[in-house]
């Protein structure tokens, strides 16, 4: 990152490189869309890039990545809730999506839909910590919390995804 | 008979996902693109010129006290005061703020310290009160304008240092903005305070209290709104 502030361009693809697929990955998982995950990948970049001069050295770069991106997506989500709806050409809504499978066939599916159950404090905090790869404490800045609290909602968290997931480790 | 935890072999999902071709060449080309050595300043620099703003503030209270020829006794003890207030600013930025954003130390410290010190500089300015009337005579009258006058006073220059010291940390914190704009904005309002208790004629309870303690209440709000929106990169 440092490099890149000093104005490298080789520094930007190794910084690229580093970044971009774990933020996808976060962004995807908080959109559930890729191009909506696109889009926000490309304005957390230029935020970055615009805010690359007051970038204090020092400072850990994913966290502060991602902490940039989940604010990217608030703010999106927060101008789409006050948007209008638009009409599809013939007048009608929007078609609403599919459904996910009700019941799951893989225990990769039943944690995706265990994890989609959980209150958005206890997912945010078990997506930060355990697929994103945060330790506590950054996860407690980026979610702008304390670490007891990230604790907590982790231990809630999973308690409630094993008794989601019980009930299919037990079916036959 | 102990049942398995299952979430000990959990298939988690993966945490990275590549990005398309032409999303990266979009980000690439628009970060790359006529790039030079942006160096931005030092969080220490930036610290230094919050402290400088408020000294500055303090030195135009002053020079006001001093050619309107308050009494010297009364004027040194309120200055000795705000000399003292400002190496808690200077604490307070260093402590809270000068540190990079993710090492700047506990959040439930920060807002300890921004619901704490406002209240604990409302009970200095209490302490240097000489004087109090009933609080009708206060909000009637001659008073009433004086309050009033010395309150928007003390806002504006407050507001303008808070406006210039959150200006200096623009962009700098993804995580708590609004956090760290209240207590830029506390900063400016103890020092737009502290200095309003040197140039101003008055040591009356209620007015010193309320129309120059009220200010640091106010500068804080203002500093969160600001902060939300101008700290976040």
């Amino acid at each position: 990152m440092e490099r890149y502030v000093d104005g490298h361009s080789d520094a930007f693809d190794a910084l690229y490189r580093k970044l971009a697929p774990t933020l996808m990955g976060y962004l995807l998982r908080l959109t559930r869309n890729r191009a909506r995950a696109e889009d926000l990948l490309q304005i957390t970049f230029t935020k970055v890039h615009r805010a690359r001069a007051s970038y204090l050295r020092g400072a850990p770069v994913l966290p502060w990545a991602v902490a940039i991106a989940r604010r990217s997506f608030l703010d999106e989500r927060r101008a789409a809730a006050v948007r209008n709806e638009d009409l599809s050409s013939d007048g009608s809504l929007p078609e609403p999506r599919p459904e996910a499978p009700a019941i799951p066939i893989e225990m990769s599916d039943a944690l995706e839909m265990a994890l989609q159950k959980l209150p958005e404090s206890y997912r945010e905090a078990i997506e930060l910590t355990k697929i994103t790869g945060l330790s506590i404490q950054e996860a407690a800045s980026v979610l702008g919390t304390t670490e007891t609290a990230i604790k907590l909602r982790v231990h809630r968290g999973y308690n409630q995804l094993r008794k989601e997931l019980e009930s299919f480790t037990r079916a036959p | 008979m102990t049942q398995k935890d299952p979430l000990l072999d959990m298939p988690w999902p993966g945490a990275t996902v590549t990005p398309s071709q032409a999303c990266s060449e979009a980000i690439r080309g628009k970060c790359t693109q006529g790039l030079c050595a942006k160096r931005g300043v030092s969080a220490l620099s930036r610290a230094l010129l919050t402290i400088g703003m408020s000294l500055l503030l303090l030195g135009y209270y002053t020079w006001y006290a001093v050619t309107d020829h308050r009494p010297s006794g009364v004027m040194r003890t309120a200055l000795f005061g705000a000399m003292g207030w400002l190496g808690a600013q200077a604490l307070l930025v260093f402590v809270t703020l000068a540190r990079p954003p993710g090492k700047r130390g506990s959040r439930v410290l920060r807002l300890a310290m921004l619901l704490c010190v406002p209240v604990l500089f409302v009970g200095y300015l209490a302490l240097l009160s000489t004087e109090q009337v009933p609080f009708a005579k206060f909000t009637h009258g001659a008073a009433g304008g004086h309050a009033l006058g010395c309150g928007m006073v003390a806002l504006l220059l407050g507001a303008i240092v808070a406006g210039g010291a959150i200006f200096a940390w623009r962009r700098t914190d993804p995580y708590t903005p609004g956090l760290s704009g209240a207590l830029i904005g506390m900063v400016a309002g103890i020092a737009s305070a502290s200095g309003m208790s040197v140039a101003c004629a008055s040591g009356e309870a209620f007015h010193v209290c309320l129309s120059h303690g009220l200010v640091v209440f106010a500068l804080s709000a203002l500093g969160f709104g600001l902060g939300r929106r101008l700290l976040a990169p």
